[in-house]
């Protein structure tokens, strides 16, 4: 049960609804037991069908009803009728589902008697039904069945020998974003046309030139990003349209490293405008962007971005509470990553005041009184010295015999205690 | 939390911990103390669903009552309270929902289908009642032949195809121990079409990301031992993205907090090792604060009509985050721990 307010109703109130829906409880499942009784007798006439139709109008969920619909339609209609007048009534079909769809748009159940009544129908006229999908989605515009539905309906078309309907779909995800720049189901929609957009309409302008049609679909991004930078919608696409193997790969890395930068800049500077309408709090999506857009430009030019991304990730511990365990655990990745020497993690973490992590196994091991880092096998004392170190700092370490793995806050190192 | 409307003193825990001596009069409750979970009300509450046969809503949930009594029992089980349904009627009411056809639908006189199918084992698993079925060729037979040659099953003869019937078909073999390696390599096969770029998963090949289906997948993988196909970065970032600033979690971006997705989301992240990737504190307080204290329940969301679908998934979502009191949940399976321990686990070795 979905979006209903709850209500406490008092005893009084109680008995007078049940006193209310008695009748109709009594004719629902009287109706219930003949449907029933009928079903299992394989009863396939226009009574059972007409009954169908009172239950299903009564709750459309009863999966089964529908299910013996389907087999009356099977079993008599199909046998009985002419194939116009059969023709009608599953036109006729269409219009019962669509009342039923308007008052329950999420009901599994009637979007796939609605599918199988389009795939049994001797006439199917699949491009009316895209203009009711359209409608459904006017209506709801994210409404996760209109859309695989809609998915299915144009395979279809397309299936009827009219070729791709690609380009139509790229138009109708541009309409629907314009319309509103949060519909992610718009631009998932749009993400799953554009590779065969880009490899087989090479003939539309629009799609000649990939670096073109990147540049476009950013600055596209760009606009809805300004209207709203918190929309999370924009920039799971954006980080599609940058790390998708399309685009890296269907552009030269000249070109690729570019458009990374360029974009690293644009959301920097959308960051700091950021910053200045709250002051100085910046924008979580735009942090969580940089260090995506950081990233690939380290795999690309092979240059150390563990700074710029260790930077982001502390402001996104702060600034975004919520996901303050991922991002430490990147930070720990980070470090992984980008750090070849133990020695290097014991030097920047000394050096950096922020929230740092350190892996050591047993074979590197740190001199807490110089500082200086020893390979070998821990001595009892140094093993107790490093347990000791790291619950002094209140976090835990995983002692299996060749893995510590600790926290520690970089300022505890002026801590005289160690 | 919103401070109550009436003027009736709330006692905070802390009150009623530290009894009587301490006795201050709460005008409103202060929104750091903790609510904590009406266990009681609640089994109350998945009680009474069966005794509303006055309630036109009865016979209008027919067509759910085994997923129904499946939420019930689990959550039941949840709270360490199993004993409060009677097992032999549950077992015979299960077993009047088997069909000739080898399946069970979710009424008696109700049609197969696999989801009213898996609610029965999973019932029968819990009661070690799995032998009650009378030919379990049958049975397995029945879930075979609904998986189509793409690797993909359809919940019935008529055709529907989503990952959710990748998983029942397959949790339900699983159940049985007749997983076979033509349905494991269609099912892994299928599963991995429906991955999308940004980590989730969609019902189909092609279709949006959302929650439910990221278990429905993510779970089907896990069953299978096939893990190694998750970006669980990836999926573990999408999926902490569904955290909203109330606490609750969402099905997509841009969609509404809503308490099932607290088993959904957070079952999913906990199959790929991400458990902590969102708060708890948050989340359970949003839990916590759509129970119905009154008559029990849990809703989608607080002050929203409870359900038994809901009271599950709120009681299962606190049961992943350790919630103290709670048995353990299973996030592969939705079942306690000490039930899917029974279950034979893939792939088999003699
Ligand atoms: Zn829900």
């Amino acid at each position: 049960m979905h979006g209903i307010k709850r209500t406490h109703l008092s005893e009084e109130a109680k008995r007078q609804r049940r006193e209310r829906e008695a009748s109709k409880l009594k004719q629902y499942r009287s109706l219930d037991s003949q449907l029933l009784d009928l079903k299992a007798s394989n009863q396939y006439d226009e009574q059972s069908f007409k009954l169908t139709t009172e239950i299903l109008t009564l709750n459309p969920e009863y999966y089964t009803m529908w299910n013996y619909r389907r087999d009356i339609f099977v079993n008599f209609h199909k046998v009985n009728l002419s194939d116009d007048q059969y023709c009608k009534l599953f036109d006729a079909e269409l219009g019962f589902i669509m009342l039923r769809l308007r008052e329950f748009p999420k009901v599994y159940w009637i979007w796939n008697h609605r599918l199988w009544i389009l795939e049994n129908h001797p006439n199917a006229n699949w491009k009316m039904e895209l203009g009711i999908v359209n409608k459904l989605l006017t209506l709801d515009s994210r409404n996760f069945h209109g859309w695989q539905y809609r998915r299915i309906v144009i395979a279809k078309i397309e299936g009827d020998a009219v070729g791709s309907l690609d380009l139509e779909e790229f138009a109708y995800t541009t309409e629907m974003i314009q319309k509103n720049f949060s519909n992610f189901s718009a631009w998932f929609h749009r993400s799953t046309l554009i590779p065969r957009l880009l490899s087989q309409r090479k003939d539309d302008p629009r799609f000649k030139d990939m670096f073109e049609f990147i540049s476009n679909e950013v600055m596209l991004l760009r606009n809805a990003m300004y209207t709203d930078p918190d929309d999370q919608s924009v920039w799971i696409y954006l980080r599609w349209l940058l790390t998708d193997d399309t685009f890296k790969t269907g552009i030269s890395q000249d070109q690729y490293v570019g458009l990374l930068k360029d974009e690293l800049r644009n959301v920097n500077e959308l960051n700091e405008l950021e910053a200045e309408d709250n002051g100085g709090v910046e924008n979580n999506w735009c942090l969580k962007t940089i260090i995506t857009i950081q990233t690939l430009i380290g795999e690309q030019t092979g240059s150390d971005v563990s700074a710029e991304v260790e930077i982001a990730l502390n402001k996104l511990i702060e600034a975004d509470p919520l996901r303050k365990n991922m991002y430490i655990d990147q930070l720990k990745h980070n470090w992984e990553r980008q750090v070849v020497s133990m020695s290097d993690i014991f030097r920047v973490s000394v050096t950096q005041q922020f929230f740092n992590l350190i892996r050591l196994t047993a074979f590197d091991l740190i001199d807490l009184d110089t500082g200086i880092i020893d390979s070998g096998t821990p001595n009892g004392n140094q093993r107790n010295r490093f347990v000791q170190f790291a619950s002094l700092f209140g976090s835990s370490t995983h002692g299996n015999s060749d893995t510590f793995v600790f926290m520690e806050v970089s300022s505890h190192f002026d801590d005289p205690n160690w | 939390m919103p401070a109550p409307k009436t003027q009736e003193p709330i006692l905070s825990p802390y009150y009623q911990l530290n009894g009587p001596s301490q006795q201050i009069k709460v005008k409103y409750q202060h929104p750091i103390l903790p609510m904590l979970l009406a266990k009681g009300k609640h089994i109350e509450y998945i009680k009474s669903l069966d005794t509303k046969t006055e309630d036109l809503t009865y016979y209008l949930t027919e067509h759910l009552r085994l997923n129904g009594t499946y939420w019930g029992l689990t959550a039941l089980c949840l709270l360490d309270a199993k004993d409060t349904f009677n097992k032999s009627d549950i077992v015979k009411f299960v077993m009047s929902c088997h069909n000739k056809d080898g399946g069970f639908g979710s009424f008696p006189g109700h049609d197969s289908h696999l989801l009213s199918t898996l609610s029965a084992l999973q019932i029968l698993l819990i009661y070690d009642s799995l032998e009650s079925i009378p030919c379990v060729d049958k049975l397995v037979q029945f879930i075979e032949c609904l998986q189509l040659p793409n690797g993909a099953f359809q919940g019935d003869r008529f055709g529907e195809i989503d990952t959710r019937f990748v998983y029942t078909a397959v949790q339900s073999l699983a159940i049985l121990g007749r997983l076979s390696m033509k349905v494991v390599q269609g099912a892994v096969e299928f599963i991995s079409k429906c991955k999308n770029f940004d980590g989730g998963y969609g019902s189909v090949p092609g279709a949006e990301s959302h929650s439910a289906q990221v278990f429905t997948c993510v779970g089907t993988l896990a069953i299978l031992n096939r893990l190694d196909l998750v970006d669980s970065e990836l999926t573990g970032w999408w999926l902490s993205e569904r955290q909203l600033p109330e606490g609750g979690l969402n099905g997509r971006a841009g969609k509404l907090p809503d308490v099932c997705y607290s088993w959904w989301v957070l079952s999913s992240l906990d199959i790929i090792g991400k458990l902590k990737w969102i708060d708890f504190a948050k989340l359970e307080s949003f839990i916590l604060e759509s129970q119905d204290l009154q008559n029990g329940g849990i809703s989608d969301r607080p002050d929203n009509m409870v359900d038994v679908f809901h009271t599950l998934f709120g009681i299962a979502g606190l049961s992943l985050m350790g919630y103290e009191g709670l048995v353990a949940v299973d996030p592969v399976y939705c079942l306690p721990c000490d039930v899917s321990a029974k279950i034979r686990k893939w792939p088999y070795t003699e």
